[in-house]
Protein backbone atom coordinates (compact mmCIF):
# COMPACT_ATOMS: atom_id res chain seq x y z
CA UNK A 1 0.00 0.00 0.00
CA UNK A 2 1.35 3.78 -0.96
CA UNK A 3 2.18 5.43 2.20
CA UNK A 4 0.51 8.42 0.25
CA UNK A 5 -2.62 6.85 0.52
CA UNK A 6 -2.80 5.95 4.04
CA UNK A 7 -1.59 9.31 5.25
CA UNK A 8 -4.26 11.02 3.27
CA UNK A 9 -7.02 8.78 5.28
CA UNK A 10 -5.65 8.99 8.16
CA UNK A 11 -5.59 12.52 7.94
CA UNK A 12 -8.88 12.64 6.89
CA UNK A 13 -9.65 10.75 9.71
CA UNK A 14 -8.32 12.98 12.38
CA UNK A 15 -9.54 15.98 10.23
CA UNK A 16 -12.99 14.80 9.90
CA UNK A 17 -12.54 13.55 14.33
CA UNK A 18 -11.81 17.28 14.92
CA UNK A 19 -13.61 19.38 12.79
CA UNK A 20 -16.54 17.19 14.08
CA UNK A 21 -15.75 17.85 18.09
CA UNK A 22 -15.57 21.82 16.72
CA UNK A 23 -19.20 21.40 15.48
CA UNK A 24 -20.15 20.24 18.45
CA UNK A 25 -18.26 23.05 20.37
CA UNK A 26 -20.10 25.67 18.17
CA UNK A 27 -23.51 24.13 18.85
CA UNK A 28 -24.20 23.77 15.25
CA UNK A 29 -27.17 21.43 15.11
CA UNK A 30 -28.86 24.24 16.95
CA UNK A 31 -28.38 25.87 13.60
CA UNK A 32 -30.05 22.82 11.80
CA UNK A 33 -32.89 23.22 14.94
CA UNK A 34 -33.76 26.47 13.14
CA UNK A 35 -36.32 24.59 10.73
CA UNK A 36 -38.27 22.01 12.17
CA UNK A 37 -42.00 21.24 11.20
CA UNK A 38 -43.03 21.89 15.11
CA UNK A 39 -42.30 25.42 14.33
CA UNK A 40 -45.48 25.39 11.73
CA UNK A 41 -45.22 29.10 10.78
CA UNK A 42 -41.37 29.11 9.83
CA UNK A 43 -41.67 25.93 8.00
CA UNK A 44 -44.74 26.78 6.17
CA UNK A 45 -42.61 29.96 5.20
CA UNK A 46 -39.48 27.76 4.32
CA UNK A 47 -41.27 25.48 2.16
CA UNK A 48 -43.99 27.40 0.19
CA UNK A 49 -41.27 28.61 -1.95
CA UNK A 50 -40.08 24.73 -2.99
CA UNK A 51 -43.76 23.81 -3.66
CA UNK A 52 -45.14 27.48 -5.74
CA UNK A 53 -43.93 30.50 -6.71
CA UNK A 54 -44.45 33.15 -3.81
CA UNK A 55 -46.87 35.99 -4.83
CA UNK A 56 -48.62 34.41 -7.93
CA UNK A 57 -51.35 33.22 -5.78
CA UNK A 58 -52.87 30.14 -5.46
CA UNK A 59 -50.92 28.76 -3.10
CA UNK A 60 -52.87 28.32 0.05
CA UNK A 61 -52.09 28.91 3.67
CA UNK A 62 -53.21 26.01 5.56
CA UNK A 63 -53.51 27.34 9.23
CA UNK B 1 -21.73 13.36 -27.14
CA UNK B 2 -20.14 9.99 -27.57
CA UNK B 3 -22.22 6.91 -26.58
CA UNK B 4 -22.79 3.38 -27.26
CA UNK B 5 -26.11 1.13 -27.32
CA UNK B 6 -25.45 -1.50 -24.71
CA UNK B 7 -26.72 -4.93 -25.73
CA UNK B 8 -30.35 -6.05 -26.61
CA UNK B 9 -30.76 -6.98 -23.17
CA UNK B 10 -33.18 -4.38 -22.08
CA UNK B 11 -34.84 -5.66 -18.88
CA UNK B 12 -33.28 -5.75 -15.51
CA UNK B 13 -36.03 -6.95 -13.95
CA UNK B 14 -35.89 -10.88 -14.74
CA UNK B 15 -31.98 -10.55 -13.70
CA UNK B 16 -32.95 -9.53 -10.10
CA UNK B 17 -35.51 -11.83 -9.99
CA UNK B 18 -33.61 -14.78 -10.79
CA UNK B 19 -30.40 -13.95 -9.99
CA UNK B 20 -31.02 -12.24 -6.75
CA UNK B 21 -30.34 -15.69 -4.57
CA UNK B 22 -26.70 -15.98 -6.27
CA UNK B 23 -26.13 -12.45 -5.71
CA UNK B 24 -25.21 -11.91 -2.15
CA UNK B 25 -24.18 -8.60 -1.94
CA UNK B 26 -26.49 -7.45 -4.18
CA UNK B 27 -29.33 -9.14 -2.19
CA UNK B 28 -27.54 -7.57 1.26
CA UNK B 29 -27.50 -4.40 -0.53
CA UNK B 30 -31.39 -4.09 -1.31
CA UNK B 31 -31.83 -5.10 2.79
CA UNK B 32 -29.75 -2.25 3.44
CA UNK B 33 -31.57 0.50 1.12
CA UNK B 34 -34.57 -0.56 2.56
CA UNK B 35 -33.67 -0.45 5.97
CA UNK B 36 -32.10 3.10 5.31
CA UNK B 37 -34.60 3.96 3.55
CA UNK B 38 -37.18 3.68 6.40
CA UNK B 39 -34.40 5.14 8.75
CA UNK B 40 -33.97 7.70 7.15
CA UNK B 41 -37.80 8.66 6.86
CA UNK B 42 -38.55 7.11 10.47
CA UNK B 43 -40.76 9.94 11.44
CA UNK B 44 -43.61 8.16 9.56
CA UNK B 45 -42.74 5.09 11.90
CA UNK B 46 -42.82 7.42 15.39
CA UNK B 47 -38.56 8.57 15.20
CA UNK B 48 -37.92 11.57 16.47
CA UNK B 49 -36.26 14.14 14.21
CA UNK B 50 -32.71 15.07 15.08
CA UNK B 51 -30.60 18.24 13.96
CA UNK B 52 -27.52 15.34 12.22
CA UNK B 53 -26.38 15.70 8.99
CA UNK B 54 -26.02 12.52 7.26
CA UNK B 55 -23.36 12.09 3.60
CA UNK B 56 -26.74 11.37 1.43
CA UNK B 57 -28.92 12.70 -0.51
CA UNK B 58 -31.95 14.01 1.64
CA UNK B 59 -34.37 16.98 1.58
CA UNK B 60 -34.69 19.30 4.44
CA UNK B 61 -38.08 19.37 3.93
CA UNK B 62 -38.92 15.67 3.51
CA UNK B 63 -41.92 15.35 5.73
CA UNK B 64 -40.93 12.08 7.05
CA UNK B 65 -37.45 12.84 7.16
CA UNK B 66 -35.46 11.90 10.71
CA UNK B 67 -32.19 13.72 9.98
CA UNK B 68 -30.56 16.59 7.40
CA UNK B 69 -29.20 15.31 4.38
CA UNK B 70 -25.57 16.35 4.48
CA UNK B 71 -24.66 19.20 1.84
CA UNK B 72 -28.67 20.79 2.34
CA UNK B 73 -27.37 20.94 6.35
CA UNK B 74 -23.83 22.57 4.92
CA UNK B 75 -25.53 25.25 2.64
CA UNK B 76 -27.74 26.22 6.05
CA UNK B 77 -25.04 26.66 8.13
CA UNK B 78 -22.41 28.28 5.89
CA UNK B 79 -25.99 30.47 4.69
CA UNK B 80 -26.46 31.50 8.58
CA UNK B 81 -22.84 32.86 8.55
CA UNK B 82 -21.24 29.78 10.20
CA UNK B 83 -18.69 27.81 9.52
CA UNK B 84 -19.72 24.21 8.94
CA UNK B 85 -17.35 22.32 11.31
CA UNK B 86 -19.76 19.60 12.10
CA UNK B 87 -21.51 18.55 8.03
CA UNK B 88 -17.51 18.65 7.07
CA UNK B 89 -16.37 16.68 9.84
CA UNK B 90 -18.90 13.55 8.70
CA UNK B 91 -18.15 13.97 5.65
CA UNK B 92 -14.47 13.53 6.06
CA UNK B 93 -14.72 11.03 8.29
CA UNK B 94 -17.29 8.93 6.11
CA UNK B 95 -15.58 9.80 2.67
CA UNK B 96 -12.10 8.26 4.39
CA UNK B 97 -13.13 5.39 6.40
CA UNK B 98 -16.23 4.45 3.53
CA UNK B 99 -15.59 6.13 0.55
CA UNK B 100 -18.64 6.69 -1.42
CA UNK B 101 -19.98 3.31 -0.05
CA UNK B 102 -23.28 5.24 1.36
CA UNK B 103 -23.79 6.82 -2.21
CA UNK B 104 -23.95 2.93 -2.99
CA UNK B 105 -25.78 1.37 0.05
CA UNK B 106 -27.53 4.13 1.99
CA UNK B 107 -28.98 6.95 0.13
CA UNK B 108 -32.17 7.20 -0.76
CA UNK B 109 -31.96 8.53 -3.91
CA UNK B 110 -29.33 6.30 -5.15
CA UNK B 111 -31.82 3.10 -4.33
CA UNK B 112 -34.89 5.10 -6.33
CA UNK B 113 -32.38 5.43 -8.99
CA UNK B 114 -31.54 1.48 -8.62
CA UNK B 115 -35.43 0.61 -9.04
CA UNK B 116 -36.42 2.92 -11.75
CA UNK B 117 -33.36 1.59 -13.91
CA UNK B 118 -35.25 -1.72 -13.43
CA UNK B 119 -37.65 -0.61 -15.99
CA UNK B 120 -37.34 -2.24 -19.15
CA UNK B 121 -35.84 0.42 -21.30
CA UNK B 122 -32.49 0.13 -23.48
CA UNK B 123 -29.80 1.26 -21.28
CA UNK B 124 -27.01 3.84 -22.90
CA UNK B 125 -23.62 3.41 -21.90
CA UNK B 126 -21.13 5.97 -22.11
CA UNK B 127 -18.15 6.62 -23.56
CA UNK B 128 -14.95 6.43 -20.98
CA UNK B 129 -13.70 10.49 -21.78
CA UNK B 130 -17.57 11.41 -21.18
CA UNK B 131 -18.62 9.38 -18.20
CA UNK B 132 -15.40 10.86 -16.24
CA UNK B 133 -15.68 14.28 -17.80
CA UNK B 134 -19.22 15.17 -17.03
CA UNK B 135 -17.96 14.28 -13.75
CA UNK B 136 -16.88 18.14 -13.20
CA UNK B 137 -20.97 19.38 -13.55
CA UNK B 138 -20.99 18.09 -9.96
CA UNK B 139 -18.05 19.65 -9.18
CA UNK B 140 -19.99 23.02 -10.69
CA UNK B 141 -23.03 22.65 -9.16
CA UNK B 142 -21.03 21.69 -5.59
CA UNK B 143 -19.11 24.75 -5.34
CA UNK B 144 -21.86 27.13 -7.07
CA UNK B 145 -24.02 26.23 -4.07
CA UNK B 146 -21.50 26.97 -1.68
CA UNK B 147 -20.50 30.42 -3.30
CA UNK B 148 -23.96 31.59 -3.44
CA UNK B 149 -25.13 30.05 0.57
CA UNK B 150 -21.39 31.68 1.45
CA UNK B 151 -22.46 35.00 0.19
CA UNK B 152 -25.64 35.39 1.66
CA UNK B 153 -23.74 34.00 4.79
CA UNK B 154 -21.67 36.93 5.07
CA UNK B 155 -24.75 39.27 4.71
CA UNK B 156 -26.44 37.70 7.35
CA UNK B 157 -23.15 37.62 9.17
CA UNK B 158 -22.46 41.55 9.22
CA UNK B 159 -26.28 42.34 9.43
CA UNK B 160 -27.23 43.34 5.53
CA UNK B 161 -29.71 40.95 5.14
CA UNK B 162 -32.44 39.07 7.58
CA UNK B 163 -34.32 36.27 6.73
CA UNK B 164 -34.79 35.84 3.15
CA UNK B 165 -35.91 33.71 0.59
CA UNK B 166 -35.22 30.05 1.13
CA UNK B 167 -32.84 29.85 -2.33
CA UNK B 168 -30.64 31.98 -0.24
CA UNK B 169 -30.27 29.35 2.46
CA UNK B 170 -30.02 26.48 0.27
CA UNK B 171 -29.33 27.12 -2.89
CA UNK B 172 -29.17 23.95 -4.43
CA UNK B 173 -32.90 23.23 -3.70
CA UNK B 174 -34.41 25.54 -6.74
CA UNK B 175 -33.15 22.95 -8.88
CA UNK B 176 -32.56 19.94 -6.77
CA UNK B 177 -34.42 16.64 -8.23
CA UNK B 178 -35.27 15.26 -4.62
CA UNK B 179 -36.51 17.83 -3.15
CA UNK B 180 -38.91 18.15 -5.94
CA UNK B 181 -39.98 14.28 -5.66
CA UNK B 182 -39.78 14.20 -1.44
CA UNK B 183 -41.22 17.87 -0.75
CA UNK B 184 -42.82 20.02 -3.29
CA UNK B 185 -45.03 17.15 -4.32
CA UNK B 186 -45.85 16.13 -0.59
CA UNK B 187 -46.83 19.11 0.35
CA UNK B 188 -48.29 20.04 -3.30
CA UNK B 189 -50.89 17.67 -2.06
CA UNK B 190 -51.05 18.09 1.09
CA UNK B 191 -51.49 22.01 1.45
CA UNK B 192 -53.83 21.48 -1.81
CA UNK B 193 -52.30 23.67 -4.57
CA UNK B 194 -54.49 21.49 -6.89
CA UNK B 195 -57.33 23.39 -9.54
CA UNK B 196 -60.35 23.82 -7.32
CA UNK B 197 -62.66 26.42 -9.88
CA UNK B 198 -64.29 25.70 -12.92
CA UNK B 199 -62.12 26.34 -16.04
CA UNK B 200 -58.74 26.16 -13.88
CA UNK B 201 -55.84 24.19 -15.13
CA UNK B 202 -53.01 23.36 -12.71
CA UNK B 203 -51.15 25.58 -14.69
CA UNK B 204 -52.67 28.71 -12.76
CA UNK B 205 -52.72 27.24 -9.73
CA UNK B 206 -48.85 26.21 -9.40
CA UNK B 207 -45.95 28.48 -9.83
CA UNK B 208 -43.23 28.70 -12.58
CA UNK B 209 -40.66 27.51 -10.12
CA UNK B 210 -43.13 24.40 -9.72
CA UNK B 211 -42.82 23.36 -13.28
CA UNK B 212 -39.24 23.94 -13.46
CA UNK B 213 -38.81 21.67 -10.65
CA UNK B 214 -41.23 19.41 -12.46
CA UNK B 215 -38.95 19.31 -15.82
CA UNK B 216 -35.78 19.13 -14.05
CA UNK B 217 -36.84 15.95 -12.39
CA UNK B 218 -38.77 14.46 -15.35
CA UNK B 219 -35.06 15.00 -17.33
CA UNK B 220 -33.14 13.45 -14.58
CA UNK B 221 -35.75 10.64 -14.24
CA UNK B 222 -35.20 10.11 -17.68
CA UNK B 223 -31.55 10.03 -18.31
CA UNK B 224 -31.10 7.87 -14.67
CA UNK B 225 -33.69 5.08 -16.64
CA UNK B 226 -31.31 4.84 -19.93
CA UNK B 227 -28.30 5.36 -17.74
CA UNK B 228 -28.14 4.11 -14.52
CA UNK B 229 -26.60 5.84 -11.39
CA UNK B 230 -26.97 8.72 -13.78
CA UNK B 231 -27.51 11.33 -11.23
CA UNK B 232 -24.51 10.34 -8.91
CA UNK B 233 -22.33 9.93 -11.61
CA UNK B 234 -22.52 13.42 -12.74
CA UNK B 235 -25.21 15.90 -10.96
CA UNK B 236 -24.65 15.31 -7.00
CA UNK B 237 -22.81 17.52 -5.23
CA UNK B 238 -22.93 15.32 -1.84
CA UNK B 239 -21.21 12.97 -4.11
CA UNK B 240 -18.97 15.25 -5.18
CA UNK B 241 -17.89 16.07 -1.51
CA UNK B 242 -17.79 12.86 -0.54
CA UNK B 243 -15.02 12.24 -3.99
CA UNK B 244 -12.30 14.20 -2.02
CA UNK B 245 -12.10 11.80 0.59
CA UNK B 246 -13.38 8.44 -0.89
CA UNK B 247 -10.38 7.99 -3.61
CA UNK B 248 -7.97 7.48 -1.07
CA UNK B 249 -10.41 5.22 1.18
CA UNK B 250 -9.63 2.77 4.46
CA UNK B 251 -12.55 0.62 2.57
CA UNK B 252 -12.14 -0.01 -0.71
CA UNK B 253 -12.46 -2.75 -3.52
CA UNK B 254 -9.50 -4.98 -4.37
CA UNK B 255 -9.20 -7.21 -7.37
CA UNK B 256 -6.54 -9.86 -7.92
CA UNK B 257 -5.40 -9.84 -11.15
CA UNK B 258 -3.68 -13.14 -11.12
CA UNK B 259 -7.39 -14.54 -11.41
CA UNK B 260 -8.49 -12.18 -14.21
CA UNK B 261 -7.91 -13.97 -17.69
CA UNK B 262 -6.88 -12.04 -20.91
CA UNK B 263 -10.03 -10.39 -22.46
CA UNK B 264 -12.32 -10.87 -19.57
CA UNK B 265 -14.63 -7.89 -18.41
CA UNK B 266 -17.56 -8.96 -16.46
CA UNK B 267 -16.54 -7.18 -13.29
CA UNK B 268 -16.73 -3.75 -15.56
CA UNK B 269 -19.97 -4.61 -17.38
CA UNK B 270 -21.72 -5.34 -14.07
CA UNK B 271 -20.50 -1.68 -13.08
CA UNK B 272 -23.46 0.81 -12.31
CA UNK B 273 -21.25 3.21 -13.02
CA UNK B 274 -19.04 2.10 -15.18
CA UNK B 275 -15.66 2.42 -13.70
CA UNK B 276 -12.64 1.13 -15.90
CA UNK B 277 -11.64 -1.29 -12.88
CA UNK B 278 -9.24 -3.43 -15.01
CA UNK B 279 -7.11 -0.05 -15.20
CA UNK B 280 -7.64 0.67 -11.51
CA UNK B 281 -5.24 0.12 -8.85
CA UNK B 282 -5.56 -3.70 -7.72
CA UNK B 283 -5.02 -2.62 -4.42
CA UNK B 284 -7.94 -0.65 -4.26
CA UNK B 285 -10.17 1.04 -6.51
CA UNK B 286 -9.58 4.95 -6.21
CA UNK B 287 -11.69 6.38 -9.21
CA UNK B 288 -14.24 9.09 -7.87
CA UNK B 289 -17.15 7.22 -9.59
CA UNK B 290 -16.99 3.90 -7.59
CA UNK B 291 -19.76 3.96 -5.08
CA UNK B 292 -18.55 0.47 -3.45
CA UNK B 293 -22.14 -1.22 -4.73
CA UNK B 294 -20.02 -4.44 -4.94
CA UNK B 295 -21.60 -5.89 -7.86
CA UNK B 296 -18.50 -6.32 -9.35
CA UNK B 297 -17.97 -8.74 -6.67
CA UNK B 298 -21.04 -10.57 -7.36
CA UNK B 299 -20.12 -11.34 -11.09
CA UNK B 300 -16.69 -12.31 -10.15
CA UNK B 301 -16.24 -13.07 -6.29
CA UNK B 302 -12.97 -15.25 -7.23
CA UNK B 303 -11.07 -12.05 -8.14
CA UNK B 304 -12.99 -9.35 -6.63
CA UNK B 305 -13.43 -8.22 -3.09
CA UNK B 306 -13.75 -5.50 -0.28
CA UNK B 307 -10.73 -4.88 1.67
CA UNK B 308 -9.13 -2.25 3.57
CA UNK B 309 -6.10 -0.03 2.72
CA UNK B 310 -3.96 -0.59 5.65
Amino acid sequence: MEVTTRMKYLSFIILGVMFIITGFALNEPSILAQVNPSNIDKWYKFLAPWVGESGKGGLPVPW
Amino acid sequence: MATKKSNPETSMFKELLTELPTKRIRFIRLISQISFFLLFNGVILGLSRVDVPVPVVLPTGAPFATMWGGFTALQYVLANGQFPFLVLGIFFLTGAVFGKLTCGWACPIGFWQDLIALLPLRKIKMSRPDNEGLQDLSGFFMWTSIVIAGFFGLQRLNGSLTGGEFWTFIPYGVIDPAGTMFVTYFYTLLWGVIPTQQGQNIFDVVGTLFLIKTFILILFTYISIKIPRAYCRWICPTGALLGYTSSHSLLTIKRDPTKCVDGCSKCEDACPTQVPITDENPDGISNTLCIGCGNCIDACPDAMSFGFRF
